[in-house]
């Protein structure tokens, strides 16, 4: 465990060096004179030979490169280059925070909804709920994440009420679809205690759908339009509410295709002996779906998982411009608009090593699922 | 085991294709296990409608083994897997009886028919390498069905887990439940497989070709594990095989299928010594034998098994049977019982007797079937 | 009582039903079958044309004829309209191709033909000005959509056609999502097919790169190639093509890797053919069509990446229109006038859908490995 550990850290260091030489030469790929285009064209010479010394374009492109290096594995990112002149180190140390948060809650959103729904379409394929989800699931990862922030903004908070009414009806069409259900699928269980549990797991089930669905309609939580607090100003739950929709916004399309992958390999799984094994031992069919077919199921998703963090780093800014949030995402949007190549530089570096890592967990977390890769790796 | 006999008065089973089975079971409490009963078993393909299990009926009794027999595709497995209720997505639900116990398992509400899977029927597969979870460890997947259907305490189920693997022979018991499939060899997870179906002490066990895909030495210890676990825990099993040597060797009664139906079905020792059914004698003929020269070619039966999405009117060996007359390309034989004990088959012109003798020296003179099968005029049987 | 008895219990007669359906499998293959028959067939046609009909009339009655309607209303209309339509010609088109006409996949490639004709054609369209405001100072702004007026889909906030904005919206979206899919699959099959025939060090070395680069979160690494370039269609172009660069590098290397090995090329190998000829002439016309039917649905990845791009408003400029930044533009008038901003979207929306399915359906053929799956 250990050794495999290590071995993929020094695969990673090449991949890193690679990295870091790119966002370097970032500076050099500007066209023309940085000193330029950062300043424009109407400076003093004495202001471009400023710039061009504080790039260190002066040196030889080793001793830039390893000075640049040093600095940054000290975490000294330099300043920024256009006003107001700020540590770099700082400015990302304030915004990287609220860009981990918002791609944290949109994984665990789409991880949450994506497992439950695609539990549920294996769980009878082929039937309504599978196809309908499944359509839906396709048509939702067409959808550009800035047009889902835009719907979402457009109906949750325009058109509140009619949210609000919907979520109403909806808790109480599924309530009555949980009641109707009920009064079938409790003759699945033996009659007595058993099925008088089943008969009230569902009784509160349905209640705790009305309620929950009763409750959002009285008070419908003020989602903001813009801005954001964050969890170390109001505490946790003003945070919470302010990123939910910029994560639900990132969460709709990798919900639709961590359900449409795991459903289809859930569907496989379900073909194995070792299911029909389980069938052959008398495990109710839910029993069977989570504690036998999921894990089997789930590298993919995990494999997949690793990819969606880049997007969700990658959608954080079209999220935060759509919100207005300080992250990373329009941290690099406004320095892109003021031509701060040391700030986009920076940005870039830090998300990169930071998608490296976490990639790094993931693949790691590969062999906790299964078995077969703990000990002595292929 | 309470009194069980609340039978309910079953409706006969639609009769398909004129061709009732002559098969009629008593109604009241028969000593019988298990009774199948015209079991249909049809899936749904982009061909049309598959009839792997075609009007299937037989008796088990308390203890006894049924050996069944024949090519692969013809149905034993799927009838197996619709005695359990395993079958894939694709299939129709299965019409016909299934009576475990004075039981009819058939008309039985899901929940209870699984209370009878684990308990009272389990099932060795093929496969070892597949039928084994490959992330769960060997111990939780030999405990759960006890936990679930017995209610053991968590310890209770792992000591009688180590008990099981004790008896099914495999060492380091106590080791074993912490390891997973993949750490262990196919000989030692068939012996996991077998421990898992006796887990809930079982009175009848069915074992779909459970040595197909081990090692020759590792198949007879399969073989006389199971016979021997079957005597100790006085369980009836089911042996499913293509293997005739091994249906001589372990079980009591034999029925061979032909795509998707019984053909013959007698006591072991019976058909092996009046075998009457053509494809019988043709699955016979092609075993190796160690007393015949080896310069004698064994006979290979020619021919494929019919299309069972529109299976013949008449007798579905008929193409590739060198008895075939006239009468066997347009009338469907019923299975018939013959004199001695329970021996039944399902042919025209049976071997071995006078009429079967008679076409076979008809078909030879012609030098080919009624089918058109080119016959040797090789003179045998 | 944790388990009860099962002899204990009590008879019930219906079957149960519930979890009936563990296992897998899909259902179509039963209506299918059926549908076959002649008696569905004329019960589909009885039933889809009227359908189609009336949802026809009633999206004609929703967008040209009720023009006086409430805005929620007529949409609905239009929304039911075009959901009984495709049931009904779902219908017909089963009945008339067989039961496994796809009729999502026709139309899709439908709107696709559709958009890219439009796109190609829009010089010879008569569209009212969509892109110099100097000339549509005295158009209203802000018409509301009216199809059969000269703005059939209304004008923006300084007048400018929102049709003809979104036609030639699209002209760049297809010319930079093809384009860019175009050259950086011929890029990056080329590295691909030579990294995975050769292996060894050109290999690790094309690896090691594909790696870095695949170190970056795709949006992320087309912000800093756009920051250092100057926004422009062809910039634009680039910067999205190199970025698909790495996966197809992948994915070309992988299928290489799948027919290197096999007989043809090895006996192409023992019969003395160089490599070049091998590459070209044996592992190429093999590799070719996982890579294009893949390229499908890159197409759709990059026609999103540059609207995303005009959107942030670091891709195409105005005054050229693009899908993009024709959305980024109506955002502030965004809670008075949402159908800026879902127009384009909805043209965005069911390229990318169409590509999708065209792509889905390309691979499932085409792909070696996508069909073990």
């Amino acid at each position: 465990m250990l050794r495999s550990l290590g071995a993929r850290l020094l695969r990673l260091v090449p991949v890193l060096f690679l990295v870091s030489l790119g966002t370097f030469f970032l500076v050099d790929l500007v066209p023309g004179d940085p000193a330029v285009a950062i300043l424009g064209s109407n400076a003093t010479p004495e202001q471009y030979e400023a710039v061009r010394a504080e790039l260190g374009l002066n040196e030889s492109v080793v001793t830039r490169y390893f000075d640049w290096l040093g600095d940054t594995l000290r975490g000294d990112l330099g300043e920024s280059l256009t006003p107001p002149t700020q540590s770099v180190t700082d400015l990302i140390q304030s915004r990287l925070p609220v860009t981990i948060q918002i791609a944290t809650m949109a994984m665990l959103i789409s991880v949450t909804v994506s497992i439950v729904l695609a539990l549920a379409a294996a769980y009878r394929p082929g039937k309504v709920f599978d196809r309908v989800t499944s359509g839906t699931a396709f048509a939702a990862i067409a959808v550009p994440q800035f047009l889902t922030g835009l719907l979402l903004i457009f109906f949750v908070l325009f058109h509140t009420d009619l949210v609000r009414w919907f979520v109403l009806v909806a808790g109480i069409a599924g309530a009555v679809l949980i009641a109707v259900r009920a009064v079938g699928g409790v003759t699945d269980h033996p009659p007595g205690n058993e099925r008088v549990r089943a008969a009230a797991i569902r009784a509160v089930l349905a209640l705790a759908v009305v309620g929950f669905a009763v409750l959002l309609f009285a008070r419908f939580p003020e989602f903001p339009r813009q801005g954001f607090t964050r969890i170390s100003e109001d505490g946790l739950w003003p945070s919470l509410r302010d990123a939910f929709l910029p994560a639900l916004t990132l969460a709709v399309a990798e919900i639709a295709i961590f359900m449409r992958l795991l459903r289809n390999d859930l569907i496989t799984t379900l073909q194995e002996d070792y299911i029909l094994s389980a069938r052959a031992k008398g495990m109710p069919p839910w029993r069977i779906l989570v504690r036998d077919a999921l894990r089997p199921s789930s590298f993919s998703l995990i494999t997949v998982a690793g990819v969606a963090l880049g997007r969700l780093m990658g959608g954080t800014v079209i999220v935060e411009t759509i919100f207005n949030l300080p992250g990373m995402g329009t941290l690099i949007v406004n320095a892109i608009g003021a031509q701060d190549v040391r700030v986009i530089q920076s940005s870039v570096l830090v998300i990169a090593v930071f998608y490296v890592l976490v990639n790094l967990l993931v693949d790691l977390s590969y062999s906790q699922l299964d078995p077969r890769l703990r000990r002595g790796r292929v | 085991m309470s009194d069980s006999s609340t039978l309910r008065p079953t409706e006969s089973a639609p009769q398909e294709d004129g061709a009732p089975d002559a098969h009629v079971a008593p109604q009241q409490a028969s000593p019988a296990l298990l009774e199948v009963r015209d079991l249909h078993t049809h899936f749904k393909t982009p061909r049309g409608i598959l009839r792997a299990v075609d009007g299937v009926s037989f008796t088990l009794e308390q203890g006894a083994t049924l050996g069944i027999a024949g090519e692969s595709g013809s149905g034993k497995s799927a009838l197996v897997r619709s005695i359990m209720d395993l079958t894939a997505a694709n299939a129709i639900r299965p019409t016909g009886h299934v009576i475990f116990d004075g039981r009819d398992m058939t008309e039985m509400p899901r929940w209870e028919a699984r209370h009878f899977w684990g308990p009272q029927i389990a099932m060795v597969f093929q496969d070892p390498m597949t039928s084994l979870n490959p992330v769960k460890r060997v111990g939780a997947q030999l405990t759960e069905s006890m936990r679930h259907h017995l209610g053991l305490s968590r310890r209770d189920a792992r000591s009688r887990a180590i008990d099981l693997l004790h008896q099914v022979r495999i060492p380091e018991p106590k080791r074993r439940l912490d390891q997973y499939p993949h750490e262990l060899s196919g000989g030692m997870r068939q012996r996991v497989t077998i421990a898992i179906a006796l887990a809930c002490e079982p009175r009848l066990l069915i074992a779909d070709e459970p040595t197909t895909a081990l090692d020759v030495t590792v198949q007879k210890q399969i073989l006389e594990l199971l016979a021997s676990l079957q005597e100790a825990h006085h369980m009836a099993m089911i042996l499913i095989t293509h293997d005739l040597g091994v249906i001589a060797g372990y079980t009591d009664r034999t029925a061979v299928m032909y795509a998707g139906q019984v053909v013959e079905e007698a006591s072991t020792t019976t058909l092996f010594d009046e075998v009457r059914h053509p494809y019988t004698n043709a699955l016979l003929a092609s075993i190796p034998r160690v007393e015949e020269a080896s310069h004698v070619r064994l006979e290979a039966i020619s021919g494929r098994p019919p299309d069972m999405t529109a299976p013949p009117a008449a007798c579905r060996f008929a193409a590739r049977c060198r008895l075939a007359q006239d009468k066997c390309l347009t009338d469907a034989p019923t299975l018939v019982q013959d004199g001695s004990e329970g021996h039944r088959f399902r042919c025209f012109y049976p071997v071995g007797t006078g009429d079967g003798v008679n076409a076979l020296k008809k078909n030879l003179e012609r030098g080919s079937s009624a089918a058109g099968l080119p016959l040797k005029s090789k003179v045998t049987s | 009582m944790a388990v009860s008895e099962p002899t204990e219990t009590k008879p019930v007669v219906q079957p149960a039903t519930i979890g009936a359906d563990v296992a897998a499998g899909t259902a179509a293959g039963a209506s299918d079958i059926d549908a076959m028959l002649p008696r569905r067939r004329s019960r589909l046609l009885r039933f889809g044309v009227p359908t189609a009909v009336a949802g026809i009339a009633l999206v004609v009655l929703g967008a040209v004829v009720m023009t006086e309607g409430t805005t929620w209303v007529r949409l609905s209309m239009i929304g039911a309209g075009l959901l009984a339509a495709y049931i009904g010609i779902d219908r017909v088109a089963k009945a008339v191709f067989g039961a496994t006409f796809d009729t999502g996949l026709w139309m899709a490639a439908g709107w696709l033909a559709l958009i890219t004709l439009s796109a190609a054609f829009a010089d010879l369209l008569p569209l009212s000005e969509h892109e110099d405001v100097s000339k549509t100072l005295t158009v209203t702004p802000m018409l509301t959509p009216d199809l059969l007026s000269s703005h059939p889909l209304g004008t923006d906030s300084q007048g400018l056609d929102v049709l003809g904005g979104v036609i030639y919206g699209a002209r760049v979206s297809l010319v930079v999502g093809v384009g860019a899919t175009v050259l950086g699959m011929v890029l990056g099959a080329a590295i691909g097919l030579v990294a995975g025939y050769l292996r060894g060090i050109v290999d690790a070395a094309v690896g090691l790169v594909g790696d870095a680069m695949l170190a970056f979160p795709p949006l992320i690494l087309l912000l800093a190639m756009v920051a250092v370039l100057e926004p422009s269609i062809f910039n634009t172009t680039i910067a999205l093509a190199i970025l698909t660069v790495p996966t197809y590098i992948r994915l070309t290397r992988a299928n290489t890797l799948l027919f290197a090995q096999r007989e043809f090329v090895l006996a192409a190998k023992a019969l003395g053919a160089k490599n070049r000829r091998i590459i070209v002439r044996e592992l190429l016309p093999n590799v070719v069509l996982p890579v294009v039917s893949y390229g499908v649905i890159v197409v759709g990845a990059l026609v999103v990446a540059e609207a995303s791009l005009s959107f942030l408003g670091v891709g195409v400029q105005r005054p050229t229109p693009t899908w993009g930044n024709m959305i980024a533009a109506a955002q502030s008038r965004f809670e008075s006038d949402p159908h800026l901003v879902f127009i384009p979207g909805a043209c965005l929306f069911l390229t990318v859908y169409a590509l999708n399915r065209v792509g889905e359906s390309a691979r499932a053929v085409w792909d070696p490995r996508q069909r073990e799956l």
